[in-house]
């Protein structure tokens, strides 16, 4: 079943930013990290998708209904990031009791084991509660709903390494016993490539790229090797970007689809893999060179 | 896993509760304000004196006007409170959409008004005590404040009315305030701004539209359609607000 469709979706703030054109179908029960650099439209595209902002264009359907004002998807949808918001009136324990109400698939027993792992106070309100608790509270919250489509936007925002660790653990498991559709974004792919199934790529309010995350790990290869014979090779093939020459070395990462013949005439020439991270880094890239350009201009000049 | 489906009913009702939770701050700030007001008007809220070589009179009127006067403003500001960003945002943290949480803000500001209704009502019996234990003059109990169940139900609607409206209008302004901020400064020009031009317009209408109808079933007609206009009028515009816009 799919659980979001995306048509030319794009949803623009009066100063022009915000989602472009995003295109892409999700599928039930998978998990998909959405990556992209700050500020190129991935929260919008979460709060779109969960209902809370309103398309300005193209098309959105989850649940196949548009999200703006469906009790439908707001029922079996939850949205969680850092600036989620509980009146402080509450402590943490009133919180998890409403969710009960609220959300039929609720795990009181999970919400309470996982809070008292992650030793989350819970006879005070949110506002008392440190940044990385916060978070791992709201993570609590959207592993123990169960809900059909789960929306963590920077889950671990302000986590230490150890609580990081054991939520996305966490969240795996309970997914394996209890399989939904959920979406991560990140902007540490490394942490969750283990974890995603797929992987969704923005960059400047666009889908560049929606894979699953073995094939982005195979997307691309890093040739390098003295300049004239890299330049030479990769004429004929589909250059992602070119990286530093350095002593007259050159290295460019091309798309993986040469032929084993073109490898092998490239003998001197050092091919390796190139990580999902990286991958997206150098997809996103907005300009020639790197922060070093920035520097060398303002010493030279 | 298989979608929940909810009745909008349902979850009007779930919010309804939550709010009441949520708001528990805003319940405290009326017991405070009208214990307030209770002090000063059982201070006496007008008073008249005359005095001859052989005696002196002494006439101190009490009523519940200065609780009543407090409780509409602190309805007025609940009312708008409700719409401000942080509690808008909030029904979106559970589940709801931009109907269920006008519906049951609607109910809840219901609940707030009878409530306010019932405390401004039994204050005047908390006053009528206090005056009883602390004053040694003659009371002579008015026709409102102790009397008969008939003018209980009366002043009850009354009070009931008048606070609808308020409700309405803080409601109604809290929305307009969250469109734009330029509100903040016009809704005081638009209240105040005529009494320097020609202080008939607003005040006396009001005053003659509302205070000097002699029915009570026709005034009651007239608050429950002002609130409701202006409550009909904000939900309406809420409707298409997006919520937790960066």
């Amino acid at each position: 079943m799919t659980v979001i469709e995306c048509r030319h979706l794009e949803k623009r703030y009066k100063n022009g930013a915000g989602v472009k054109d995003a295109d892409f179908t999700i599928q039930e029960n998978t998990i998909t990290g959405i990556v992209g650099r700050n500020g190129t439209g991935k929260t919008t595209l979460l709060k779109t998708i969960a209902g809370y902002l309103k398309k300005t264009g193209g098309e959105v359907s989850v649940f196949g209904e548009n999200p703006f004002n469906s009790l439908n998807v707001s029922a079996n949808s939850m949205y969680l990031d850092e600036y989620t918001m509980f009146s402080n009136a509450l402590t943490t324990k009133d919180i998890l009791d409403h969710h009960g109400r609220f959300y039929p698939n609720w795990d009181a027993g999970l919400a309470q084991r996982l809070a008292d792992y992650f030793s989350i106070p819970m006879k005070v309100g949110t506002d008392y509660l440190s940044k990385g608790q916060k978070n791992t509270f709201y993570g609590i919250l959207g592993l123990a709903a169960r809900c059909p489509l789960t929306i963590f936007d920077e889950p671990t925002t302000g986590m230490d390494a150890s609580v990081r660790k054991d939520f996305y653990r966490a969240l795996l498991k309970d997914y394996l016993a209890h399989p939904r559709t959920i979406l991560i974004s990140s902007h540490h792919l490394d942490e969750i490539d283990e974890l995603i199934e797929d992987l969704l790529l923005i960059d400047g309010g666009r889908s560049v790229l929606h894979l699953p995350v073995e094939e982005v790990k195979e997307y691309a290869m890093s040739v390098s090797g003295p300049s004239l014979q890299v330049k030479q090779w990769s004429d004929n093939q589909e250059v992602i970007v070119h990286l530093e020459d350095k002593g007259g070395l050159s290295t460019v990462i091309v798309k993986n689809h040469f032929t084993a013949a073109e490898k092998a005439a490239a003998r001197d020439l050092r091919f390796t893999p190139v990580s999902a991270s990286d991958l997206c880094v150098y997809l996103t890239r907005r300009n020639k060179g790197g922060i070093d350009d920035v520097f060398s201009d303002s010493q030279h000049g | 896993m298989s979608l929940a489906t909810v009745s909008t009913g349902d979850v009007i009702r779930q919010q309804v509760i939550y709010k009441c939770y949520a708001m528990a701050d805003l319940w405290r700030s009326l017991v405070v304000i009208q214990l307030i007001a209770i002090i000063f008007s059982a201070l006496g809220s007008g008073g008249m004196g005359t005095s001859d070589d052989m005696f002196s009179l002494d006439v101190t009127t009490f009523s519940t006007d200065t609780v009543f006067l407090f409780t509409v403003f602190w309805l007025i500001v609940t009312s708008a409170l409700i719409t401000s960003k942080s509690y808008r945002f909030e029904d979106f943290s559970y589940v709801t959409t931009r109907g269920i949480s006008q519906a049951s803000n609607g109910i809840l500001l219901l609940l707030t008004v009878f409530t306010a209704t019932v405390f401004t009502i039994m204050s005047s019996y908390v006053i009528f005590m206090t005056i009883l234990v602390f004053d040694k003059g003659d009371f002579y109990p008015g026709l409102a404040s102790v009397g008969t169940p008939g003018e209980v139900y009366l002043s009850f609607l009354a009070i009931f009315g008048y606070l609808l409206v308020a409700a309405g209008a803080g409601y109604f302004f809290g929305i307009l305030i969250q469109i734009s901020k330029l509100f903040i400064g016009i809704i005081p020009v638009i209240l105040f701004g005529p009494l320097f031009v020609r202080s008939y317009l607003i005040y006396e209408f009001g005053y003659q539209f509302y205070a000097l109808e002699t029915s009570i079933t026709l005034f009651m007609i007239k608050a429950i359609g002002t609130a409701l206009v202006l409550y009909g009028a904000g939900s309406l515009i809420l409707n298409k607000k997006e919520v937790r816009e960066i």
